[in-house]
């Protein structure tokens, strides 16, 4: 995991300048439906509901605290 | 929960009146309520209120507060936690601070309490974020950290600690014009008391028609990785769909595999609404039983009848719709509601094998 971790940080140095979309190219990029949680209060209430009830989690973008085990 | 909304008002109001310099965008306040109510007698109130302000130029605070508030009679609750029904609440909170250190990196700082009445978890959060390449490329570390001290109502006394490390990267990459793409790896170790102190597990006997019930019992540590690919992309005009596939392993022997699918549309101009479908399997973990026995007389070394460490699926089905509350203005006020149906089966538990729920939210997104 840890090989993992260090190729992500070297791939994104290494795809950096690939692709060149210039900001006056981003409008649709910018768009509210295309953010990384479009509805983050709504995702975050859910992503508890899946830590509590599955027995896995990991890479989906949050963190919280507590053990919710009812 | 009276004092949970209380608290949040009165940070809030004070982040208000410490940021009236700064930039409007940057001032957004939210509150929110989550239903979860399932055919096994279980229901969840989970109301949560947020905000976050400038405090100075390049400096943002953000302060959030939540609860569950936990009621029902389920399978679980009566045979493990306690002899009958529960009522029971947990608090969360979080205070945490973001700077921007040049133009293209950010760093974030951020505690997290979490309280119920026999569990106290203590965390912290550490990222930073680096654009890169004319900010077509991002790349986001985040570190969290946290002692949870477990006790039990049923066993005075019992004061155990279990520590929790996360740490995930997440690459962002702007691929064309209309598409993302997102790759995300995360570590992640427990250590310590990691068993449920109310469950128990059956034994039998095999010599005698004699059934016990010991202690649950699994390995002090546990070590898991996951990754994450997702696609963002405009379809249409005003279509939007996404696509993401996840991939965990630990060294319980535990995979699970998750697909998720959705698909979101500004209908119009002040309204956006989304469907999305996630399916879930997960394998059970190496010590995981239908039933245990003695052998030789003795029990066995690990054992636990948690569901979570069993055979399960899951899958989810949502519409979600965002109203923008102030045509004239985008950075207004949204009032947010989403519902979801829920189905989980675990294939192996003989008590229960499956359960079906329902998740309201309801929340209100504006600057102030």
């Amino acid at each position: 995991m840890h090989r993992i971790l260090l190729s992500l940080i070297v791939l994104s140095f290494a795809v950096a300048g690939c692709v060149a979309v210039k900001p006056y190219q981003r409008e649709t990029l910018a768009h509210p439906c295309m953010a990384d949680a479009p509805w983050p209060l709504v995702e975050r209430a859910e992503q508890h509901v899946f830590e509590v009830r599955e027995g896995t989690a990991g890479a989906t973008g949050t963190a919280g605290g507590g053990c919710g085990c009812n | 929960m009276q004092l949970t909304l209380a608290v949040t008002l009165v940070l809030g109001c004070a982040l208000a009146s410490s940021a009236r310099a700064q930039d409007d965008d940057e001032r957004r306040g939210t509150a929110s309520v989550t239903v979860y109510a399932d055919d096994d007698h279980m229901t969840v109130v989970s109301p949560r209120a947020g905000a976050q302000a400038p405090v100075a130029t390049d400096w943002l605070l953000e302060v959030s507060l939540g609860a569950d508030v936990v009621s029902g009679a389920s399978v679980d609750v009566v045979s493990e936690a306690s002899p009958s029904a529960i009522d029971e609440t947990r608090v969360e909170g979080s205070l945490g601070v973001s700077a921007r250190l040049t133009r293209r990196s950010t760093m974030r700082v951020r505690s997290i309490v979490s309280h119920e009445n026999d569990y106290l978890s203590l965390g912290g959060e550490l990222g930073a974020t680096l654009e890169l390449a004319q900010r077509n490329t991002s790349l986001d570390l985040g570190l969290v950290g946290s002692r949870d001290t477990v006790g039990a109502v049923t066993v005075p006394g019992l004061e155990e600690t279990r520590d929790r490390l996360r740490l995930t990267a997440t690459l962002t990459q702007v691929v064309d014009r209309v598409t993302y793409v997102d790759l995300a790896a995360a570590f992640m170790r427990d250590a310590g008391y990691l068993e449920n102190p109310y469950r128990t597990v059956p034994i039998i006997d095999p010599d005698a028609p004699l059934v016990m019930r010991v202690a649950e019992r699994v390995p002090g540590r546990r070590r898991a990785g996951a990754v994450r690919a997702r696609a963002r992309r405009a379809i249409a005009p005003g279509w939007f769909a996404r696509a993401s596939y996840r991939y965990y392993l630990d060294d319980w022997a535990v995979d699970s595999h998750t697909g998720e699918l959705a698909v979101m549309s500004a209908v119009m101009p002040r309204l956006r609404v989304g469907v999305d479908l996630r399916l879930y399997h997960q394998s059970a973990a190496r010590f995981y039983r239908d039933r245990y026995q003695l052998t030789d007389g003795a029990l066995p070394d690990e054992r636990t009848r948690e569901r979570r460490l069993g055979r399960m699926r899951s899958g989810r089905a949502g519409v979600t719709a965002d109203l923008a509350l102030r045509p004239s203005a985008p950075a207004g006020a949204r009032l947010v509601t989403a519902i979801g149906l829920w189905r989980f089966a675990w294939p192996d538990n003989v008590a229960q094998r499956g359960r079906n729920a329902i998740v309201l939210t309801v929340g209100l997104d504006t600057p102030f």
